[in-house]
């Protein structure tokens, strides 16, 4: 028998491979060939801060530590940007190379000389008033500071007086102005009227999910006299920073705002004659429903026999101990991955992304789910109840019990099965706006009208995932945690909608409507089941306003939940929605 | 009447207890001549000698209106709440006397078709050892007296009610289990905790904590929970324990929260509300046992009769998850993703430091260094506090009573002393693991360690090493985890969810010929464990694999190691969480190679000879 010889042994193969190195640092030869600019530069763009003191220290030997930033880190800065531009880097990997950089400038710091007006600018943000959400606002405030300019975050539900008065105390280049939802681009609108008042010049830059360039090309920027600027991301906000301060690009042309109006000539016009054409649409479906100045009641075509479920009780409970295992299993991940983690699919093939997603996003969702058990970050709570009601037009009336008992528990005196209306008297109305056009609906039209004699069942529900999450997102935040901001506050948000979907499946459940549900859980995400479950702010109800009725329902301060001025939820991570079981209860738009 | 005896009836009927003994007492009026004089009125459990008519009425009240178990009049019974009238030697006469008027009462009710039946009542006293008010010996000892005279005195059942700290818990418990040892008579035991209106127990145990530490008793039959709320309050958790608890749910409230009027405990939850709950309880959540706590009238009580006599024992579906549990929390024995992380710090031979806080006697520093890992991300902590030459009894007595409280994360008991581990035990509120036994030398560590965990109801890691040594192939390992298996749950009582097996590897970095497979027989024994054995649980110190090389070497091949026993079905890890990287922050190199070790993929070629 021949004797056998090894000639590949991963034991001595992995001792080699390691020899020399210590717990911690990455043994990656390429890195350690490249020259020391070469090298830091790198480390910016791979987001590797372990050991760039050590590279910093080389690199003040040869330049001034202002030059190391401007020419050698920021040159890493521009590549991370077009790399995230053209969807080859995803945002999770840009904070870890803007939590380097910081850590890169921190180290340099010591170093430098205090110049005055070595600043590269300074821009006062802040989230508008009655609004709360500030992530991408924050995005800002980390790319732009990491890359040399001074930003005093204002933090949220900032008034305008408070914006002006801290760029007067800061003389401050630019205001920065962000928020998520639809109202805040009318606050927007206001804010820079109040602005133009005052006579300011001051540049704006505005971002927020429900803006469009359109938006603030055309209308926003008919309002100011100073430079209005849109920004899509945190890129373009760099971007608008650094032509402020390009002389070529601060003259009067940018701040009338000619040049971006002459560059967007072409996509104006275009679009302003196809909305003309769509409000000639519109105007004429509108018309003979509306009538001149006339009152003209309308109702949808929809079906008024439905049967109604019995629910399992009258009232309101509070549930709690929910496992967040639970939760999870309604966790929409293609909002988390894509919309909240920034993990875009663009230019990457399916196989490609496929493997994105087990090598790099899987884990990430794993490890992020353990710290939040583990740090016991979320406290699911739900109040959840059901409620007698029928329409009349376009209101909704809520019943109470007619006997005098505590409302907020379930009801002893009114309990399911046959409701009388003698133990009945009225609590409140919703009044729900009506599609002018199209099918002319209003959520009204799914509940059993008065003249029937029936009453009909709502579900309510306010759900929250507690205020932990929130204080320990923004602690991540102080402490420059980027990467992991993103990640958990993107799971406390997808978490508490996943909540708010588990929820209503079991209010389906209980009022035994859940047959029509989508064996597969995703298909849930696109109301794959019977009725709707409609949310105040959004289409259908737009009108923020109601959460206070929905408050009067529920008392949701029992789980900690409580209402802004401006109707938002408190802690962040809380949504609270109307449950309708009418098979004809869809998502609709009312224009 | 056995556990087996009380499970058969609850199948086929609900039963109902009765309302409020101490309140209904002071509704008589009693005057300080009936307790047997001024020192001694107030002392419920007097009234036994004094004036039996007392409790005979209040007896008689709950029987007229149909209720099936009465409790004893016995409450404050142990001799340690005696003691504060003088009577702590009269504690087994009262407790005696007490069970022998209930069942005088009961016996005249009783009929061959329908029985009614005693609860021995065991109070919670008014000591809570995990505060050191009382040395757990000297509470078992007073609850064996207690025991003794209940049952001597007739009663059927036993009800270890409004516990407020579950080391109370456990010592009434260990009373129980060495009364029915020594008598050889099994006896049916309810526990009942106390959930007040902070929606914790007193000490701040969460429910899922509290139904985990005493669902391992094979000698409780029925868990459940009485007084501080009505029954509005307690409908999450009575939920709670419907969907989780393998045993029948007993349910008992307050006729609602107490308001105080004019020093006066007012209860006013009317007859309907009671009703109302209580259907619900028992008709949608299933619970078996419903009875009345402070402020329940025979009024009250005649409501659960009715919903008793309508209702029919509903099935629960109950998904329980074996898990071990802190004073406060539990930790399930697998999460999802896997693996369930054991801090390995806490160890006077494997930890430099802590052997250094344990030298210098720095408790402080200790729980410190505890909570330390809580951060790194530890589920579990294991604890060993074995060092030459120190009394290690005693330092796990003093450990112990700190991490009791002051640790939040389940423990895991880390010594080769029986004494140390029944020390450690009996200290400890939670459920904890006890590490370990083997057939190192026969069954000799079984013998001793096993009844200990039965009687405290702990978990165990079972080593797979027999009297030949560790097991290397994959076959031995299998083979010896299977004798621990017959041996534990066929002769010493454990169920095969109590048991983890540590399957054990040896480093692959020495290069020596006979351990090259070792990571594979390790990975591959796993797997055959968890087929062969499905509910229990398997564990593994993943960092033996890579002993021997450079500190980045092991921790690549841990990680790597760690993920390929997690895939093959591994449910705990002990590990320094901080030294384990998630497999894609490990260049794809040093993950190869590591892969190609573990699995032993040399290369050969002929040698040319």
């Amino acid at each position: 028998m021949a004797e056998l010889k090894c000639v590949y042994d991963p034991l001595v193969e992995l001792m080699n491979y390691y020899a020399g190195a210590k717990s911690g640092t990455r043994a990656v030869e390429s890195v350690e060939s490249l020259s020391l600019e070469e090298k830091l530069k790198r480390r910016i763009i791979d987001g590797d801060k372990i050991g760039i003191d050590g590279d910093l220290k080389k690199a003040l030997d040869k330049y001034p530590p202002l030059q190391i930033i401007n020419e050698i880190l920021l040159d890493g800065m521009r590549v991370v940007g077009e790399l995230f531009g053209s969807g080859q880097m995803q945002l999770p990997f840009v904070l870890q190379s803007a939590e380097t950089m910081k850590a890169a400038v921190k180290h340099l710091e010591p170093f430098m000389e205090r110049v005055e007006g070595s600043q590269k600018g300074t821009i006062v943000l802040a989230t508008v008033k009655g609004d709360v959400h500030d992530i991408g606002k924050n995005l800002v405030d980390i790319i732009l500071t990491n890359n040399g300019y001074r930003v005093i975050n204002l933090g949220i539900k900032v008034p305008i007086e408070n914006m002006i008065e801290a760029a007067e105390t800061n003389s401050a280049d630019a205001i920065g102005m962000s928020g998520l939802l639809v109202k805040s681009t009318v606050i927007m609108k206001e804010n820079l009227e109040q602005m133009e008042q005052r006579g300011l010049k001051i540049p704006v830059v505005l971002g927020g999910a429900a803006l469009t360039r359109k938006y603030v090309e055309q209308d926003l920027r008919r309002v100011y006299d100073g430079y209005v600027s849109y920004a899509n991301d945190a890129f373009d906000g760099l971007h608008f920073m650094s032509r402020l301060h390009d002389p070529a690009m601060s003259g009067e042309g940018v701040k009338s705002g000619e040049i971006d109006i002459a560059e967007l000539a072409n996509v104006t016009t275009a679009s302003s004659a196809l909305d003309k054409t769509l409000e000639l649409n519109r105007k004429e479906t509108w018309e003979p429903a509306r009538g001149e100045g006339i009152n003209v009641k309308v109702r949808s075509k929809v079906n008024r026999e439905v049967a109604v479920p019995t629910p399992p009780f009258y009232g309101s409970m509070v549930a709690t101990n929910i496992k967040l295992e639970k939760i999870w299993e309604y966790l929409n991940e293609v909002a988390l991955f894509r919309g909240q983690w920034q993990f875009s699919k663009k230019g990457k093939t399916e196989e490609e992304y496929k493997k994105l997603l087990e090598s790099q996003i899987y884990p990430v969702l794993d490890e992020q789910k353990l710290t939040v058990k583990r740090e016991r970050m979320f406290e699911p709570r739900v109040i959840y109840g059901y409620f007698p009601c029928r329409s009349s037009a376009d209101d909704l009336i809520i019943y109470r019990p007619a006997a005098e008992e505590d409302l907020y528990g379930k009801w002893n005196s009114v309990r399911p099965g046959n409701l009388k209306g003698s133990d009945l008297k009225e609590w409140f109305r919703f009044t729900f706006p009506r599609q002018m056009d199209d099918r002319f609906l209003c959520i009204s039209d799914f509940f059993k009208p008065v003249e029937s004699g029936l009453f009909d069942v709502i579900a309510v529900q306010a759900v929250t995932i507690g205020s932990k999450a929130s204080e320990y997102t923004k602690h991540l935040f102080d402490a420059g945690n980027y990467q992991d901001y993103l990640y958990l506050h993107g799971l406390s948000v997808e978490s508490a909608e996943a909540l708010a979907e588990y929820w209503h499946k079991i209010v389906r459940t209980e009022l035994g409507i859940d047959s029509q549900d989508a064996p597969d859980k995703k298909r849930l995400f696109s109301q794959g089941y019977q009725g709707s479950r409609y949310s105040f702010g959004y289409p259908a109800c737009p009108d923020l306003e109601d959460q206070a009725k929905l408050f009067e329902l529920l008392h949701p301060d029992r789980i900690g939940m409580t209402l802004t001025e401006e109707f938002q939820l408190v802690p962040e991570q809380s949504t609270t929605a109307i449950v309708v079981h009418h098979p004809e209860a869809k998502f609709f738009n009312i224009k | 009447m056995t556990g087996q005896e009380l499970l058969e009836i609850l199948k086929h009927r609900v039963l109902v207890f009765d309302g409020a003994t101490g309140t209904s007492l002071q509704r008589q009026n009693l005057s300080a001549a009936d307790f047997g004089g001024e020192d001694l009125a107030g002392c419920n459990e007097y009234l036994n000698i004094s004036r039996p008519e007392a409790p005979e009425e209040v007896h008689c009240g709950f029987l007229d209106v149909g209720v099936d178990v009465i409790e004893t009049n016995s409450f404050g019974g142990a001799s340690i709440v005696l003691a504060e009238y003088g009577l702590a030697d009269k504690s087994y006469e009262i407790n005696k006397r007490s069970a022998e008027i209930a069942r005088k009462m009961v016996d005249k009710y009783s009929t061959p078709d329908r029985r009614r039946y005693v609860a021995g009542s065991m109070g919670p006293t008014t000591k809570l050892p995990s505060l050191g008010h009382i040395e757990f010996d000297e509470m078992r000892d007073s609850y064996r007296v207690q025991v003794k005279g209940l049952v001597d005195g007739g009663a059927d059942l036993l009800i270890v009610e409004t516990c407020q700290d579950l080391l109370q818990t456990k010592a009434a418990l260990a009373a129980i289990h060495e009364h029915i040892e020594e008598t050889g008579n099994p006896i049916a035991v309810i526990v009942s905790i106390t959930i007040e209106t902070m929606g914790t127990m007193l000490m701040g145990t969460e429910i899922s904590a509290a139904l985990t530490t005493i669902e391992p008793y094979d000698i409780v039959t029925v868990f459940g929970m009485n007084c501080a709320t009505g029954p509005k309050e307690m409908e999450e958790n009575v939920r709670y324990l419907c969907e989780n608890s393998p045993k029948p749910v007993f349910v008992m409230p307050n006729a609602g929260l107490p308001e105080n009027i004019g020093g006066q405990a007012c209860y006013h939850l009317t007859p309907d509300e009671l009703e109302f709950w209580m259907k619900r309880f028992v008709t949608e959540f299933g619970v078996s046992i419903i009875g009345g706590c402070c402020g329940t009238t025979p009024e009250h009580i005649s409501r659960l009769v009715k919903i008793a006599s309508q209702a029919k024992p509903m099935r629960r579906e109950v998904s329980y998850t074996p898990s071990v549990s802190s004073i406060y929390s539990s930790v399930a024995l697998h999460l999802d993703p896997p693996p369930v992380i054991v801090g390995e710090r806490c160890n006077a031979n494997g930890s430099k430091k802590f052997k250094e806080l344990l030298l210098a006697e720095n408790y402080d520093g200790m729980v410190q260094l505890a909570k330390e890992q809580i951060k790194e991300g530890a589920h579990i902590l294991d604890l060993c506090v074995a060092y030459v030459g120190r009394d290690e009894v005693r330092d796990m007595r003093e450990v112990m009573k700190r991490f009791n409280t002051q640790v939040a994360l389940p423990l895991m008991i880390d010594s080769t002393e029986y004494k140390v581990i029944e020390e450690a035990l009996k200290r400890y509120a939670g459920r904890a693991i006890v590490n370990s036994i083997n057939l190192e030398d026969g069954e000799e560590r079984m013998k001793n360690v096993l009844p200990l965990c039965r009687k405290y109801g702990a978990a165990v890691i079972a080593l797979t090493i027999d009297e030949s040594g560790m097991a290397k192939t994959r076959k031995k390992k299998l083979e010896v985890a299977g004798r621990i298996r017959d041996l534990a749950v066929n002769k010493y009582g454990m169920r095969e969810e109590d048991l983890i097996f540590d399957t054990l590897t040896f480093t692959l970095g020495s290069g020596d010929e006979e351990f090259r497979k070792a990571g594979i027989e390790t990975i591959a024994a796993i797997k055959l464990i968890k087929h062969e054995f499905p509910r229990a649980y398997t564990l593994l110190g993943v960092s033996n694999a890579s002993f021997g090389l450079n500190a980045h070497a092991r921790h690549v091949l841990n990680s790597v190691f760690l993920y390929y026993a997690i895939e093959a079905g591994l449910d705990l890890a002990i590990v320094n969480a901080q030294k384990i990287m998630p497999l894609y922050k490990i260049e794809e190199r040093g993950r190869e190679i590591s892969r190609q070790l573990i699995f032993d993929e040399r290369q050969f070629e002929a040698a040319e000879s």
